[in-house]
């Protein structure tokens, strides 16, 4: 009888906490909907952006209508591509992987690059 | 400022192919733009001028090497004119490009290893990050 007992309140008492546990959970687990954003599609005809395979960029203009298809050199200094063609040549730092990969790397690209400077103003250029 | 990563590479370079990953990461999570240029020797871009190569020439040494490169340049100065008229090229080469407003400036850091891979995507992850900022 005295086994009984015990044995159905721990099972009450389980089943409570588990109830309770459940509840909580659930709430947790609540997730907002997120609202999809609708993008425009994509343009299919009009002025793009392109480049060519040796690393210049174009504008190309694609007609709506007709099969037109016009490629123009783009004008320097309105690409976010730096171009190579396009006024003055870079000025380039040299590196191996192993002084990269080494802590005093940005000591040395201080160092080389205000040797650099004066090399070029010693060269007048 | 505007920044811009160029991995030029090879396509049968597993080291490549390791690097990019890295770069991709790194490039993704500062949302930078970076290109993979596979200049073999059969494509166009083996014809342009690579930034690949002008470490390993004389003229590079003469003008702004240390006085370490200098004295060394006496034994391997052959060794660089063979390299430089054979047109050899190195892979992979990291191009960190920006523009400052005057003109455009690179870093140009060849080769990889994997055991150092950690320190340098914390070097690179740096310097695109102050670069951008700047």
């Amino acid at each position: 009888m005295v086994y009984t007992v015990f044995y159905y309140s721990g099972v009450i008492l389980t089943k409570a906490i588990v109830y309770i546990v459940s509840k909580i959970m659930r709430l947790r687990r609540f997730i907002r909907a997120v609202e999809r954003e609708e993008k425009p599609p994509a343009p299919s005809y009009g002025w793009f952006e392109s480049k060519t395979p040796l690393g210049y960029s174009e504008i190309t203009w694609i007609g709506k209508s007709t099969s037109l298809i016009v490629s123009l050199p783009q004008p320097p200094g309105t690409s976010p591509v730096v171009q190579y063609h396009s006024g003055k040549s870079p000025t380039r730092l040299y590196f191996t992987f192993r002084e990269a990969a080494s802590k005093e790397w940005f000591k040395e690209i201080e160092e080389l690059a205000k040797r650099i400077e004066e090399s070029e103003k010693g060269g007048g250029g | 400022m505007l920044v811009e990563v160029v991995l030029e590479a090879d396509i049968n370079c597993p080291l490549c192919s390791a690097l990019e990953k890295i770069l991709r990461r790194v490039c993704d999570d500062l949302n930078i733009p970076l290109t993979v240029k596979y200049a073999a020797h059969r494509s166009v871009a083996s014809y342009e001028e690579t930034t690949s190569f002008h470490t390993f020439s004389r003229e590079w040494v003469e003008r702004h090497g240390s006085f370490e490169h200098r004295v060394a340049l006496g034994k391997i100065g052959k060794v660089l004119d063979m390299i430089q008229s054979a047109g050899l090229q190195t892979y992979p080469n990291l191009i960190v490009r920006w523009h400052d407003g005057v003109r455009p400036r690179e870093i140009v850091i060849r080769g990889y290893d994997p055991r150092g891979a950690r320190e340098f995507a914390r070097n690179l992850a740096t310097l695109l990050m102050y670069l951008k900022r700047r």
